[in-house]
């Protein structure tokens, strides 16, 4: 069964602003999902539409083969989320905050207690116990958040960026808590993020987002097969005109799209071993200054801007 | 039990911001003595306090409940406001739990000034069972005033349009009102409106049971009649803006 289902998801703004169109994605029950793009792509709408906080204006969603407008309050019972902004009360103790939380999603005490105790010891969280809450760090508070939010055991957790702003330590930290929240608890896991390397290394299913619509969703190693041609990178000399260059290079026929880096240029290209010797006899025509031009793998910055950008962006 | 839950966790912020029970006691408090100090004098049969503090206690409802809903600005920074709302505890219960942290900061208020108020010598006529009633007649107020709030609340952008609809609205309904002198005394062209207000009768009441040791039955129960709906409909508008909140 599919943990999330969503088809032709539409979401308009009272202010017009339209933040999803057409969206559709799948998620498989135990696996972790991120979602890929960049900001303004419809990402944080679509988890709170996915968690009941928002409506959509059009589309079906089903969660754990429930309807979400039909069976809400059910649906509400089998998720939980945590959001950007740290949600834990700065006046309760941790403890307080877990027990408070198990409350909302009617634990008894003696299971609360229970997964409380369980969870704390899971998430590392033993030695701050008798600290204030004020007091934590930015990483420990979010992974307080974590732990509150796995209370109610949830089918879903959903996690709207979760190592937005930190440190290597920190994120490292944080991931190992994600791969535990999916191992130890079987809890399908939805992520937003911007860092690929993060998608890469937890997902089992990445989907890349671009202004409310999905361009593609499937495994990193699919993903990066699926867009793993190669690219054609040119280092020009400091005293060529930039533009120029691009404006020549994007208007062939076959280059189908191309990005700047200072002064190094990456094309996509439909066949780039061919590509490269027509673009290197033309440089030279053109008497270009350049001192490099090579064929390479991509990296995962160029999968997902070779998916976001269209042709001639950069 | 979710209700409970969600005050008790109101509750233990209030206790640990103790400031937030002082800044809307102030007001009152400072009207209270104000009024108490100055028209006294002039009242030639009984103690004015006991006349004024009705109205004050009124005020002070306004006043505190009146804004309770402007917490919702500072939960919704955070990301409480948002776990909250995407579990599954019933609106109708955040609501409720709204009402009663609503109803402890005023009711703290209302000890305090009733306190004062019995050290000016104010003697509640009606005897324990006038203030047990005074105490049911509080808690409606409370309840229709911070619901009304919590909605409007929900409605408006930011804290600088509620505070400033929420002071627009509360000072005029305690001036066209009989929290300064009896019904009977007002002026013939403000009669109307100081009769539509709500809030009139809840003085009107408060005040028979102050000044008063019999009960006046019918006038009381029109007044909690009429609470009874000002509480079902604000409530029933609070439930509704927070389900139709982010359409």
């Amino acid at each position: 069964m599919n943990a999330i289902s969503a088809s032709n998801l539409c979401k308009v703004y009272q202010n017009g602003r339209k933040a999803l169109t057409n969206l559709s994605i799948e998620v498989q029950e135990g696996e972790i999902f991120s979602l890929l793009g960049p900001n303004g792509a419809g990402k944080s709408t679509l988890i709170n539409i996915l968690t009941t906080f928002l409506q959509p204006t059009s589309g079906k969603i089903l969660i754990m083969g429930k309807d979400l407008y039909a069976e809400q309050k059910s649906i509400r019972s089998l998720i939980s989320c945590v959001a950007q902004n740290v949600s834990i009360d700065n006046h309760l103790s941790l403890r307080e905050n877990m027990l408070f939380q198990g409350r909302l999603y009617k634990l008894d005490k003696p299971t609360a207690n229970k997964r409380m105790d369980a969870l704390i010891t899971a998430f590392d969280l033993r030695e701050y116990e008798k600290n204030k809450v004020t007091a934590y760090s930015g990483g420990i508070k979010r992974r307080l958040d974590i732990a509150m939010s796995m209370m109610s055991y949830p089918k879903i957790l959903f996690l709207d960026e979760p190592t937005v702003g930190m440190d290597i330590e920190s994120r490292q930290a944080m991931w190992d808590v994600v791969k535990k929240i999916k191992s130890d608890f079987g809890t399908t896991i939805l992520l937003t993020t911007h860092y690929l390397e993060e998608a890469d290394m937890l997902s089992d299913t990445v989907c890349i987002m671009q202004d409310g619509h999905e361009l593609v969703q499937d495994t990193p190693q699919n993903l990066r097969q699926h867009t793993g041609q190669k690219v054609i990178r040119i280092d020009l000399d400091s005293s060529e005109n930039c533009q120029d260059i691009v404006k020549l290079i994007s208007d062939l026929q076959f280059v189908k799209g191309i990005r700047q880096e200072q002064n190094t240029l990456y094309a996509n290209t439909q066949n780039p071993m061919q590509d490269f010797r027509i673009l290197n006899q033309m440089l030279m025509d053109k008497q270009t200054r350049y001192f490099s031009i090579g064929v390479l793998t991509p990296s995962l910055d160029d999968v997902f801007l070779s998916l976001t950008q269209n042709k001639g962006g950069r | 039990m979710q209700t409970i839950n969600l005050f008790w966790r109101s509750v233990r912020w209030r206790f640990q911001n103790p400031v937030t029970i002082i800044m809307t006691l102030v007001q009152p408090l400072i009207w209270l003595l104000l009024f108490s100090t100055i028209f006294g004098g002039n009242k030639a049969e009984g103690n004015y306090t006991s006349f004024i503090l009705p109205g004050i206690l009124v005020m002070s409802v306004l006043s505190s409940s009146g804004v309770s809903g402007i917490a919702n600005y500072s939960l919704k920074t955070g990301g409480s406001y948002y776990r909250i709302k995407i579990s599954p505890v019933k609106r109708s219960s955040i609501i409720l739990a709204h009402i009663l942290d609503a109803a402890v900061l005023s009711f703290i208020q209302a000890a305090i000034l009733i306190g004062i108020s019995l050290l000016m010598s104010v003697r509640i006529a009606s005897g324990i069972s006038g203030v047990l009633i005074m105490i049911i007649l509080l808690f409606l107020t409370i309840a229709f005033v911070s619901a009304l709030s919590y909605a409007i609340s929900l409605t408006l952008p930011d804290e600088n349009s509620f505070i400033a609809l929420v002071n627009t609205i509360t000072l005029p309904l305690f001036f066209v009102s009989s929290a300064l002198m009896p019904s009977e005394q007002i002026p013939h062209g403000f009669r109307i409106p100081v009769f539509i207000n709500p809030f009139t009768h809840v003085i009107d009441s408060l005040r028979m049971l102050v000044l008063k040791s019999s009960i006046d039955w019918t006038q009381l129960i029109s007044t909690v009649r009429l609470l009874f709906v000002l509480c079902i409909a604000s409530f029933a508008l609070a439930v509704h803006s927070l389900n139709n909140e982010n359409q």
